[in-house]
């Protein structure tokens, strides 16, 4: 009896063991799918550039300086300079504006409107890129025609205008953060030694940050290279080099969105070439960026433990007699510019709702939609299905991924910098590119086609970082001392995973839901090419279907249903407000539970 | 706590299965009705026109359901070689490189120049066309234009027809210099291109569009003295026109279902259709 019963034990011991080696193999796999992710990217693009390379010669292609399809020429050097000017004008432009505003929201906000200004900038940051496009289209482009007196205003000045306030939004959260996270005796030690408060906030909180604010510039250029939908409204798309402001160019992206659908043999593989390039751009930026991050603590104590050398004497003595009236005025600027950014937020939605507004009807929502009449049912359905989809794979790999990072891995184990870096990169990859890998990968060689089945899976791919981030991050919130309770008690850890941190870690998960479909909803430049854009009912996972912000371009495109394009962009504008309230309550509902 | 997951897992399953549910349903309805699909893909020019032929047919064959999937006309004349579609429509004449298709003409379009409605001038020749796109030269004040993407039709036909007083086109000048003047913005769709000239209130701003994309946001210029109008097209005297082709494999890979939806395309029904809607019927409509 008592044997039976020994025996028992060590094979219920053994089954345990198994059955927690098998859980934590599952959640490596889950978190090495990013590596995968990325490997795959940039392995098919790459092989699929190939013969582009070897038919046009690699020299010829980066270095050619005339693109011209129908006759063979495939240079792509105006478009790199192109892509790198327009960058670095728009994020100078962007990331000044977000330094500033960032600044007024850590230190000068009124603590009521802080959350109100926290949410101008999330708002700002869910609005769809082809919104910003079309109302740089219609509305700026008109207005810096007047104002210079120009035929036609398009090209590098109005896109980096544009492109600006669309970058801003995440360089203004990030350098917030780490001002936020630059500590509270630096603040007070430079008023205590009789600094103002302006001289404080500006020599010494701003500078102790400086990585943060570094990093979020790189960021910011990761997203104005990437950006297609927009941009290719304003550029002007002639592959001229960028040789003045209004001189009409063509950037990676919008030469690839513009050319890809109709391209054929070696025009198509020149594209998917264009794509390559555009990818090492973004490969480039982001190991730039981890090479800040690495560098984090060092160089910001460095800030402060330099030695003062001694020429400088005499200089910081000048330059204190005359500091406090130049912080004062960049006090100012960072006021003005907090009040143009909300403006500029206010205006864009006022601009897309009024215009919308009053064309939105329950036929254009709801009625049936057929080629006599285009409705947003097909929409509905499409969106419904594709954040179905996208979802079902990416909560599990999310969710099993940041598991793994918090609970498994060794916090700061070269394995777990590696998956980190991965998942940034993902995060990183423009959905243009993201659409090129799609349509080679699973439209051409898993034989999607056009399918909402392509467009999920896609789309999965560029909602995964949001999730493991998100989950991640309310996991590293549950207190240690949960999980000590529950392993002492006897629980497995596998069982605490999910009976006991997972649960706490709920609000995350549902942050990052919402905020998937948030992106799903306003996704254009991946779906046009994975997805399709039909207007039609799709008839299951096989068929085509159109989200908002694609139905909305159709109607762009067609040039006949203006009235219909307004309409879809408020819609869209509805859905990002709604989305923005629906996670703040989120976050403040498991913040009181809590 | 626990409770409080299991309780938020339930909801969400809830959520993901009736939403399944909800898709399976709409699935099935528009599939099991047992309905013939035809998918039709390409030029966004002669979509407008293939959106009313098929309203009209799906009216009078309920078993009938049309895909139309809009871009380009080297889109359309692809999605046909690549057997994607049923058919596929292009708003020009086949290229030499597309082999393996073959085109059949359902109607003709103009192809409109159009500015400003605040645009004082109404009438502009061939040459001063040439030489804005190709040398940056203005008309009047017309000072910037907009031109097409490589692939669409519009800019075909327009790139095929507009010559210069030496008979030099500009599809010819193209070649050799890859790029227009630098006053030529390019655009990938017809409602970009309205957009943006019907928001130059200065009238400096030209550009063109299918005739039937017409509407009253823009002003159309006469060319050569002809007004754009369906009947200057058809008498020929209004010399910017193209024909709208839909493009296919071969007669006999075509489904009985596509043919049917050609023949009334091309019967005298489908072309008054066409008519309305500001193009022009091929002549055997005349003639019959």
């Amino acid at each position: 009896m008592q044997a039976v019963k020994n025996k028992s034990l060590k094979e219920g011991i053994r089954a345990a063991l198994n059955k927690e080696k098998v859980a934590k193999g599952v959640f490596i796999g889950f978190a090495a799918f990013s590596i995968i992710a990325v490997f795959a990217i940039i392995l098919y693009i790459f092989l699929a550039s190939l013969p582009a390379f070897k038919d046009i010669g690699f020299f010829n292609f980066i270095f050619g300086t005339e693109w011209y399809a129908s006759a063979g020429k495939f240079g792509i050097l105006p478009m790199i300079l192109t892509s790198t000017v327009l960058t670095l004008i728009s994020v100078a432009l962007g990331g000044t504006l977000a330094v500033f505003t960032a600044v007024y929201m850590v230190y000068y906000c009124p603590k009521r409107l802080k959350g109100i200004y926290v949410q101008v900038i999330n708002l700002l940051s869910g609005i769809p890129s082809l919104i910003f496009g079309y109302f740089g289209l219609v509305m700026l482009k008109p207005a810096f025609e007047k104002a210079f007196g120009l035929g036609s205003s398009s090209g590098l000045l109005l896109s980096s205008v544009i492109l600006a306030i669309m970058i801003l939004p995440t360089v203004t959260s990030l350098v917030k953060n780490s001002l936020e996270s630059v500590p509270m005796n630096y603040y007070e030690g430079a008023l205590a030694l009789g600094c103002t408060k302006n001289q404080t906030v500006f020599k010494v909180c701003l500078p102790a940050a400086k990585n943060g604010v570094i990093a979020a510039f790189v960021l910011g250029i990761g997203r104005a290279v990437g950006e297609t939908m927009a941009v290719q409204l304003l550029l002007g798309n002639q592959a001229n080099f960028p040789t003045g402001l209004f001189v009409p160019v063509k950037s990676l992206t919008s030469n690839i969105v513009q050319e890809f659908g109709y391209s054929t043999g070696l025009h198509r593989q020149a594209l998917i070439a264009t794509g390559f390039v555009l990818l090492l751009f973004i490969l480039i930026i982001n190991l730039a960026l981890w090479a800040i991050k690495k560098n984090d603590k060092i160089s910001g104590n460095r800030m402060f433990s330099r030695k003062l050398k001694e020429s400088e004497g005499a200089i910081s003595k000048f330059s204190y007699h005359k500091t406090g009236s130049a912080q004062d005025a960049l006090w100012i600027i960072s006021c003005v510019v907090a009040v143009i950014v909300a403006a500029i937020l206010i205006f864009l939605i006022a601009f897309v709702l009024a215009n919308g507004i009053s064309n939105i009807s329950i036929e254009f929502l709801f009625g049936q939609s057929g080629n006599r009449k285009t409705t947003l049912l097909p929409a509905f359905v499409s969106t419904g299905m594709l954040v179905l989809l996208a979802l079902l794979i990416a909560l599990p790999l999310g969710i099993g991924a940041a598991i793994y990072l918090t609970e498994y891995a060794k916090r700061g184990s070269k394995f777990v910098k590696i998956i980190r870096l991965f998942i940034d990169t993902l995060a990183g990859i423009p959905s243009i590119v993201f659409g090129l890998f799609g349509a080679i990968f699973f439209g051409e060689i898993l034989g999607m086609g056009y399918s909402l089945l392509n467009g999920g899976i896609t789309l999965s791919l560029i909602i995964l970082p949001t999730i493991i981030r998100a989950t991640e991050q309310s996991l590293s919130e549950v207190p240690d001392s949960m999980r000590e309770a529950s392993l002492a008690l006897g629980a497995s850890k596998v069982r605490t995973i999910f009976c006991v941190v997972l649960p706490q870690a709920v609000s995350g998960v549902i942050t990052s839901i919402i905020l998937s479909i948030g992106r799903i909803v306003g996704e254009s430049a991946a779906l046009i090419y994975t997805a399709g854009s039909v207007s039609t009912m799709p008839s299951g996972y096989g068929s085509a279907g159109s989200t908002f912000a694609v139905m909305m371009y159709k109607f762009m495109s067609e040039g006949l249903q203006i009235d219909n394009c307004y309409a879809t962009a408020a819609v869209l504008m509805i859905f990002v407000i709604i989305i923005n309230i629906a996670v703040t309550l989120v976050e403040k509902f498991f913040k009181k539970k809590v | 706590m626990k409770k409080h997951f299991k309780k938020v897992v339930a909801a969400l399953a809830t959520i993901a299965v009736g939403a399944s549910f909800a898709f399976g349903f709409v699935g099935c309805a528009s599939a099991d009705d047992g309905k013939t699909e035809l998918v039709i893909s390409g030029s966004s020019s002669v979509t407008p026109l293939m959106e009313r032929l098929a309203a009209v047919y799906e009216v009078l064959n309920e078993d009938i359901k049309i895909t139309i999937q809009t871009s380009d006309s080297g889109t359309g004349v692809k999605d046909a070689i690549d057997g994607k579609n049923d058919f596929g429509m292009a708003s020009r004449n086949l290229k030499q490189s597309e082999a393996g298709v073959v085109q059949k003409t359902i109607c003709k379009d103009g192809v409109a120049l159009v500015v400003n409605n605040a645009c004082s001038i109404g009438s502009v020749t061939s040459s001063q066309i040439y030489n804005l796109y190709a040398n940056g030269v203005s008309i009047g004040n017309i000072t910037n234009a907009i031109s097409r993407e490589d692939g669409s039709g519009t800019r075909d036909a327009f790139d095929g027809l507009i010559k210069n007083d030496d008979g030099a086109k500009l599809e010819d000048f193209l070649k050799e210099h890859s790029n227009f003047a630098n006053c030529v913005d390019i655009q990938n769709n017809t409602g970009a291109v309205k957009s943006a000239i019907a928001g130059n209130s200065s009238g400096n701003l030209t550009g063109y569009i299918s005739m039937g994309s017409l509407d009253e946001t823009v002003k159309a210029l006469d060319f050569e003295g002809v007004a754009a109008t369906v009947e200057n097209v058809k008498n020929g005297s209004y010399k910017l026109s193209r024909p709208f082709n839909i493009v296919y494999r071969s007669e006999e890979l075509l489904s009985a279902a596509a043919k049917e939806f050609i023949n009334f395309i091309l019967s005298p029904a489908g072309q008054y259709i066409a008519e309305s809607q500001g193009y022009i019927a091929i002549q055997d409509y005349v003639a019959a």
